[in-house]
């Protein structure tokens, strides 16, 4: 889960069961010095009227219309002796004012007169009002709870959210990043510490990815340039020595065999030129080229080369699609998916190619979807090498359509490989 | 005629010599500018194969400067970089052609053919050979005076061999030359066969005195009187 | 996880100090603090005794006296009277401070004196006429109270 709701988790549980505990503490202490009050006048209530009754005085009316009464009995020595002197409790007083009963605190004293008599003095008074009190007091508390949990959830969510702004401008960058593609710089205004660090350490990371990646595509320039000219000079002698007249068959043939191997290394060095090429930007240059005529091209150029293969192509077409790109570029591009689709449909098999506004298909049959994710990297052949092969057709492909606004997609349907090529900024 | 190749990598600069001399050609050789210029000064040449990367200055500077002296001589630039924008400066300064790195010597030597040939030729560039005549802008081919027609890939294919005759090209180099460079990776060259036999059979109905023969079973090579 | 039985043993303190109810227990005369004892002996020595009751606080208990005469007092736990009460106006001589006596005789002389009330930093009378006098330490008036 995403990290601001595991902190506001973390926080906030102890946090809402201390509320919740102090809460409740909180209503219990309320509700026991309503009851204790209440108890408090009882006592007061009773020493009175025992004062007033032992020192002779007028006792107060039993039934005044106030809703507190008492009654005084009499008790021999030993029903003394076998009750609690001090007694409090629950009871149904009668109220003679509402006739009816009430559910009412009452208090027993058991005390002894001048003449050594015992008697004792019940009071009580009715208690639905505490009650009323209590469940009140019990209600705000519920309420205030809830209340003060919601805003502190709401607090807590607004800060961290704003709070973590600058983080999720790092993640968002980090999404956006691909090496060799120039990225903006890493975000990082903020004056949180740790995001600062992590901004400088991610930034300090990506030169360091950038600048590896550089060298590695100019090593690859480099080398491939520096492997021409021994390959060429190979190559020439070879063709040099198949030139002589005094070669025999057989020594014509391993000679001959060379020669297709070194022409494939060369072939390979070339096209890592041109990768390391097209990476580096160096086809700025663009027109306007309709790929549905580059396409129908091509087409026509396979159908002849393959023709012993009998492949049947189907082309829908509903317009033209015109790209700004380097001729080369959609040479390379076009040239070859086509070929490509030509090579890897078997005998009597078809090619189907859709063409529209803002991009085209071509697919082949297949029996097993390749690799997603590894089909268009260098030197995937999952079929085995094949002779002459480089293994970086789909590599080319890939790059052109990076460094001209384009995307590439694999999909295998219905038993097909699909390639499809659309414009960036078109569904 | 006299060539002389300005080239830094010795074992190529070998190469070229011993190939153009075996074509008939007089060769000599200069490994950096200092002796380019020295050798310049002192002889003409027919043809000059400028490297444009040498080590102690710019091969376009010398072209620049040959140019300037009024010269004539033909001049075929050669790079190893591959840029477009030294093809276009070389060919503004006044190089004739620009030939890229690696070549094939076969290649090589049907430039400078083509480029001494057009500086002969006051008219249209065509390529002869026994009593084939091909003209290149018009897309005609004579065989003994008479007018032949061939399809569009039978001419790339008869014009191909033209320029470089006497030498074995291999099916596949033909293939990518004449069919594109998406050609060579096919490994059926059952339409290359199906031209070829139709082109061979085209030229012995006209009685061409050339012929181009099969060799060793994976080239083929074209035989001049 | 010594933590956990902190929070627990607060929480059960916290939980016991909230029943407030009062509790007062009936004991017996020997129970008493020996001050409340020699009080008694010599302001009510022929007097008996109606009820003692305590109020159970853990920290100062407190001592309520009734006498069969109605008169009422409360002793803190070491024995020193804290309030007496009675219905008669029945309270001796020497309980009451001779300077609040004479001050109250100032204001109202024909009002007697029900019940006296002293803590440490005050003195109450409650008097007949349904009037409450509080004095400082130094008998001054310090409020009066209806």
């Amino acid at each position: 889960m995403k990290l601001a709701y595991k902190i506001i988790l973390t926080f906030l549980t102890p946090l809402v069961l201390a509320l919740g505990l102090w809460g409740w503490l909180s209503y219990r202490t309320m509700s026991e010095k309503i009851h204790a009050d209440t108890d408090l006048i009882l006592r007061d209530y009773s020493d009175d009227i025992i004062m007033r009754f032992l020192s002779g005085k007028e006792l107060p009316e039993r039934f005044n219309g106030a809703y507190n009464t008492y009654y005084i009995e009499s008790l021999t020595a030993e029903e003394a002796a076998s009750v609690n002197a001090v007694e409090y409790g629950e009871a149904e007083a009668f109220l003679r004012s509402q006739e009816e009963f009430a559910s009412s605190r009452i208090r027993k004293q058991v005390f002894q007169d001048s003449e050594g008599n015992f008697r004792r003095l019940t009071v009580s008074l009715p208690t639905f009002e505490q009650e009323v009190l209590v469940e009140h007091v019990l209600w705000w508390t519920i309420i205030l709870f809830a209340v003060l949990l919601l805003a502190l959830l709401a607090i807590c969510i607004v800060s961290l959210n704003y709070n973590m702004r600058p983080l999720y401008r790092l993640l968002k960058w980090i999404d956006g990043y691909q090496p060799g593609l120039h990225a903006d710089k890493v975000p990082s205004d903020t004056d949180i510490v740790e995001f600062r660090k992590l901004a400088s350490t991610l930034e300090e990371a990506v030169t360091r990815i950038e600048s590896q990646y550089e060298e590695r595509k100019i090593f690859i320039g480099n080398a491939s340039h520096e492997l021409q000219t021994p390959l060429a000079v190979c190559n020439n002698r070879i063709e040099m020595l198949l030139e002589r007249p005094d070669l025999n068959e057989e020594i014509a043939t391993e000679l001959i065999k060379i020669h297709r191997s070194l022409g494939g290394l060369v072939r390979l060095n070339k096209t890592l030129l041109l990768l390391s090429k097209i990476e580096n930007g160096q086809f700025p240059q663009t027109s306007e080229i309709d790929l549905s005529a580059l396409l129908q091209e091509n087409i026509k150029l396979n159908q002849e080369i393959y023709g012993h293969k009998n492949i049947c192509i189907d082309v829908e077409s509903t317009s033209g699609c015109v790209v700004s790109i380097d001729e080369q570029m959609a040479s390379i591009l076009v040239g070859n998916l086509v070929k490509n689709a030509f090579i890897y449909t078997s005998q009597g098999g078809q090619i189907e190619v859709k063409i529209w506004e803002s991009g085209f298909s071509i697919s082949n049959p297949g029996t097993a979807p390749l690799d997603k994710d590894m089909v268009f990297r260098r030197f995937y052949q999952p079929s085995g090498r094949r002779e002459g092969a480089t293994g970086l057709g789909l590599a080319l492909v890939y790059s052109v359509c990076i460094n001209n606004g384009l995307d590439v997609n694999y999909d295998f349907e219905n038993g097909r490989h699909i390639f499809s090529v659309i414009l960036k900024n078109s569904k | 005629m006299k060539l002389l190749i300005i080239e830094d990598e010795i074992s190529l600069q070998e190469i070229m010599a011993s190939a153009l001399k075996k074509e008939g050609y007089i060769v000599e050789t200069a490994s950096d500018c200092k002796t380019a210029e020295d050798k310049l000064s002192v002889y003409n040449y027919d043809c000059v194969i400028l490297d444009i990367t040498l080590p102690d200055g710019n091969g376009l500077d010398i072209l620049a400067d040959i140019k300037k002296s009024g010269s004539s001589v033909n001049i075929i630039i050669t790079s190893a970089r591959d840029s477009i924008d030294d093809k276009i400066k070389g060919l503004e300064l006044g190089a004739d052609d620009y030939l890229a790195k690696p070549f094939h010597i076969a290649e090589l030597a049907a430039r400078i053919r083509s480029v001494t040939r057009r500086s002969r030729n006051a008219g249209e560039l065509s390529y002869k050979a026994g009593n084939v005549t091909l003209y290149e802008s018009s897309q005609r081919l004579t065989i003994g005076g008479n007018e032949v027609s061939l399809l569009k890939k039978e001419f790339d294919i008869l014009k191909y061999f033209l320029m470089r005759p006497g030498h074995m090209v291999d099916k596949a180099v033909l293939a990518e030359a004449v069919w594109g460079d998406h050609a060579d990776q096919s490994d059926d060259f059952q339409y290359v066969y199906a031209q070829m036999k139709n082109l061979r059979r085209k030229l012995s109905e006209a009685g061409a005195d050339i012929e181009i023969k099969s060799v060793y079973g994976f080239g083929y090579k074209l035989i001049t009187p | 996880m010594n933590m956990k039985r902190i929070i627990i043993s607060v929480v059960i303190a916290l939980v016991s100090l909230s029943n407030l109810r009062a509790d007062d227990i009936p004991v017996m005369w020997a129970q008493l603090p020996e001050a409340a004892q020699a009080f008694i002996n010599k302001y009510y020595q022929n007097e008996k005794v109606s009820f003692v009751t305590v109020d159970d606080d853990l920290i100062a208990p407190d001592y309520h006296v009734a006498l069969v005469n109605g008169v009422m007092m409360q002793f803190s736990h070491k024995g020193k009277l804290e309030k007496i009460e009675s219905k008669n106006a029945s309270i001796p001589e020497g309980i009451i401070p001779i300077q609040i006596i004479q001050a109250v005789k100032g204001f109202y002389p024909d009002v007697n004196i029900l019940g006296y009330e002293v803590d440490w930093n005050s003195h109450e009378v409650k008097l007949s006429n349904r009037l409450e006098l509080k004095f400082n330490n130094k008998f001054k008036i310090k409020r009066l109270d209806d």
